[in-house]
């Protein structure tokens, strides 16, 4: 918002297919910043189908963050599953995908835009960022939902 | 604030326990005079302005007495909400007047628009239409023989379906008979037009008027400069209508002495026992009727009444005020009796004074909007000019801006529109309407910073660049005296003013006032280790605002940030300065790290520019927030630096040296830094910034 990004509508309602439950639900879904930089839209192509849904974790969130283009910016909402008191529960947590090699401009408007994301994602539980996939580990990002 | 009409009395009540109010003295079996729950001599009951004896009405603010026309040329200017002087746009209810961030109600705390519904109970307790409907009808049908208050009330009333309908409300000038409906409209004491609904559909659109409402205004504008005419085809019209209306039940038509006094309000009513004083009205006092009572030296002597001055009330008691003792009511009577003919005249020039010293008061509906000046991500500003005055003002109409940060923002406008100073952006006030929050400020006319900097045709000398730096600093070291962050400083952000080309600090929508703690004083007094800490501990983490490209990294990665943000925004506008490039990192060199890439920039644009001005720019655009320099401090660096530019004199200490040799020295300390500080797990000490900065520059020169 404060870098004239506005978060679109369809990347609000795809929020809340990934936090909802039930049939239509989604895993997780990609957004990004659309090309003429005004905001932030839906990443088409991957939408976080629910085909893949019993795969095993982590092996399909990282299978997800493999996929993630290294020439530009993305952000994800993801609901990470994990196990609290051997009871399991999922939480939503946002990446922040920014690869070391895009340009700095993209860079810093996907800095300065995550505030208006988080703002029209309220549940998001944790962020965090990433520039390359050895940057996430499930046991991190374990830990840190354990805590909230 | 308190308007009552003193009541003529014979009777007196059984026993006056306390003397005169005003000089002290027993009563005995002499007139007197009951106001403010005591007694008074007749001829202690003065104005404390102009100390001539009060007659029939008299006016209160915080115990002392006024006469009417005192009272307003003190007042009359001043908010009727919180007390301080009004400039710029104000809210007006009848003859009150408001800041429109004072204007808000008083049961539920929502700011009131230009627009929206309001009730003005006993010219204090200001409701919006909700809560007066909630809140005073059902108390007013469960006492219906209550004497009800005067109020002043904003009433919006439907287009009705059928509309033969609105026909039905007619009006009248107050003193002619219905017959004669169309004649002139008649002009009461303060010399506006009176025009009362004398006729009423019982029609449900139309149940919160009642025979005998003074209209004041239709749809926003008074109806002083409008034949009775024009109000009734108005009032009659078939579109939804606002109508400003104020219902007083004058104590002459409730005039039954028992039923003024069983009121609750009766403690309001000042009573005198001999008609004698009233004949004259706001005559001055012969020294012999002085000191027949009471002599003046004694007189001068109490607090109440003589040479007090008036202590501005705070804006908290402004809910207090609902239920103080001294709450008074006050009822204008009508029509005027012709022995209160005097006080009509003083009224009047009491008017004309108050006009001609605030100009630059203004209602929303008073601005002519005139050509779009910008668009933002935010809102557009728009010229505005006054109608009357011809003031070129901007407003800066907010649309897209979350309600809450508004709400929260409408608690800052006093403290921004006490800011004054060559170098910031007049801020006037505020304007609420449809709950979009409406900013009012000065008008530059010279265009942007950014706009003269890209202008490549005009040639822009070192001198005249570094004198564009001064102004900002200068502006900014004052805003942060104010304990205001910026934060979104930019080159479209600054003004350049056409007489002087002197650079103007504007946009305030995103500014964060921070909360003046001890802290913050402790912090600017100590210069040892520990006043970084302390400074650490104020940073809080705000919300991530601003252009991106001017933004501090540390705010960019989300980490708490404090008024240094803007001193890195500021060095991002020197290298604008310097190279006359956009902040695009496309065009001005940064790092992966957001900082400043002062190789590239070196190498591409600064062939012509002095080093002291890079030097500033390193200074200013480094990664650790607390190494940057203050304001403050820029402010004198900058002068220097002119006077430098200038005249050749040498350049100030900080900025000697080779500017890309101190970017690496300060960009290899910190990684070693950084590094060390995984190693030990123990919180190295700091350094202060000054400090820091001083070891560097030994180390550079």
């Amino acid at each position: 918002m404060a870098s004239g990004v506005a978060v679109d509508d369809c990347a609000k309602n795809i929020y809340q297919l990934v936090k909802m439950h039930g049939k239509d639900k989604l895993r997780y879904a990609v957004l990004r910043i659309s090309d003429d930089l005004k905001k932030i839209v839906v990443d088409d192509e991957k939408m976080g189908t629910s085909e893949r849904m019993d795969m095993e974790e982590p092996a399909h969130f990282m299978d997800v963050i493999r996929e993630l283009p290294s020439d530009d910016g993305r952000y994800m909402i993801y609901d990470y599953p994990f196990e609290k008191e051997h009871r399991k529960c999922s939480k939503l947590i946002l990446v922040m995908w920014v690869p070391s090699t895009i340009p700095i401009k993209k860079k810093m408007l996907y800095a300065s835009s995550k505030d208006a994301l988080k703002k029209a994602c309220p549940d998001t539980a944790a962020e965090f960022q990433a520039d390359c996939a050895d940057d996430l580990c499930h046991d991190e990002i374990v830990a840190k939902l354990v805590k909230i | 604030m308190q308007w009552s009409p003193k009541e003529m009395s014979a009777s007196r009540p059984a026993e006056t326990p306390q003397g005169c109010r005003g000089c002290g003295e027993a009563i005995g079996n002499k007139p007197y005079v009951q106001a403010l729950n005591c007694d008074w001599h007749p001829n202690c009951f003065r104005c404390s302005v102009c100390q001539r004896c009060l007659s029939n009405w008299y006016f209160e603010k915080e115990g002392q007495l006024y006469c009417r026309p005192d009272y307003w040329s003190k007042f009359g200017s001043a908010c009727n909400g919180c007390s301080q002087l009004i400039t710029g746009p104000l809210m007006v209810a009848g003859e009150h007047r408001y800041h429109p961030e004072c204007f808000q109600c008083q049961k539920c705390q929502t700011y009131i628009g230009d627009g929206d519904t309001y009730a003005l109970v006993e010219r204090s307790k200001l409701f919006c239409g909700t809560c007066y409907k909630a809140v005073t009808r059902p108390l007013l049908t469960a006492t219906p023989h209550r004497r009800k208050p005067h109020c002043i009330q904003l009433v919006e009333i439907p287009p009705t379906p059928d509309r033969n309908q609105r026909g039905a409300v007619h009006v009248a000038t107050d003193q002619s008979p219905v017959s004669h409906r169309y004649s002139l409209t008649t002009l009461d004491r303060l010399g506006q037009p009176l025009i009362t609904i004398t006729e009423l559909d019982l029609s449900p659109e139309l149940e919160s008027l009642k025979i005998g409402d003074r209209i004041l205004e239709v749809n926003g504008s008074t109806i002083k400069d409008k034949t009775l005419e024009e109000v009734d085809a108005l009032v009659n019209s078939r579109d939804s209508i606002q109508l400003t209306i104020e219902r007083d039940l004058s104590p002459l038509r409730v005039n039954t002495e028992a039923d003024g006094r069983n009121t609750p309000t009766t403690v309001t009513t000042p009573t005198v026992s001999s008609s004698s004083s009233t004949t004259t009205p706001s005559t001055p006092t012969t020294p012999s009727s002085i000191s027949e009572n009471s002599p003046s030296s004694e007189g001068d002597k109490t607090v109440i009444i003589n040479d007090t001055p008036v202590k501005l009330r705070p804006k908290a008691s402004l809910r207090a005020r609902g239920h103080s003792p001294t709450r008074r009511r006050s009822k204008s009577p009508s029509p005027c009796p012709p022995s209160r003919q005097k006080s009509v005249d003083l009224g009047r020039s009491a008017s004309f004074h108050n006009q001609s010293q605030d100009h630059r008061v203004f209602r929303g509906t008073d601005l002519i909007h005139g050509e779009v000046l910008g668009q933002g991500f935010f809102g557009q500003a728009v010229k505005v000019t006054h109608k009357v005055t011809g003031e070129v003002m901007v407003i800066k109409e907010l649309f897209k801006f979350d309600e809450e940060a508004q709400k929260s923002f409408l608690h800052e406008v006093s403290v921004l529109r006490k800011l004054d100073h060559p170098n910031v952006l007049r801020f006037l006030g505020v304007l609420y309407r449809d709950k979009k929050l409406n900013m009012v400020t000065e008008y530059i006319d010279g265009g942007t910073l950014s706009e003269i900097l890209m202008d490549h045709d005009t040639a822009v000398s070192w001198v005249q660049r570094a004198k564009f730096i001064k102004d900002i600093s200068a502006g900014m070291s004052y805003l942060h005296s104010m304990n205001i962050i910026h934060r979104d400083l930019n080159s479209r952000n600054c003004f350049i003013r056409k007489s002087d080309q002197a650079v103007v600090v504007a946009d305030f929508g995103l500014a964060k006032i921070l909360p003046r703690n001890p802290e913050v004083f402790r912090m600017q007094t100590e210069k040892n280790g520990r006043s970084s800490k302390k400074r650490f501990q104020r940073k809080k983490r705000h919300t991530v605002v601003g252009n991106p490209y001017w933004m501090a990294p540390e705010m960019l990665n989300g980490k708490v940030y404090d008024e240094k943000v803007d001193v890195f925004s500021y060095g991002i506008i020197i290298c604008e300065v310097i190279a006359r490039v956009s902040a695009d990192p496309e065009d001005l060199p940064r790092c992966l790290d957001f900082g400043l890439n002062v190789d590239l920039f070196h190498k591409k644009f600064c062939k012509e520019c002095p080093d002291p001005l890079l030097m500033l720019a390193v200074h200013c655009s480094q990664l650790e927030p607390d190494k940057r320099p203050t304001f403050d401090n820029l402010n004198h660096l900058t002068e220097a630096l002119v006077l430098h530019i200038e005249h050749g004199m040498k350049a100030p200490q900080e900025l000697q040296g080779n500017p890309v040799d101190f970017y690496h020295k300060v960009k290899d300390s910190l990684y070693a830094d950084k590094a060390r500080d995984k190693s030990t797990t123990g919180s190295p000490k700091r350094k202060t910034s000054r400090c820091a900065i001083e070891d560097q520059n030994k180390g550079s020169s």
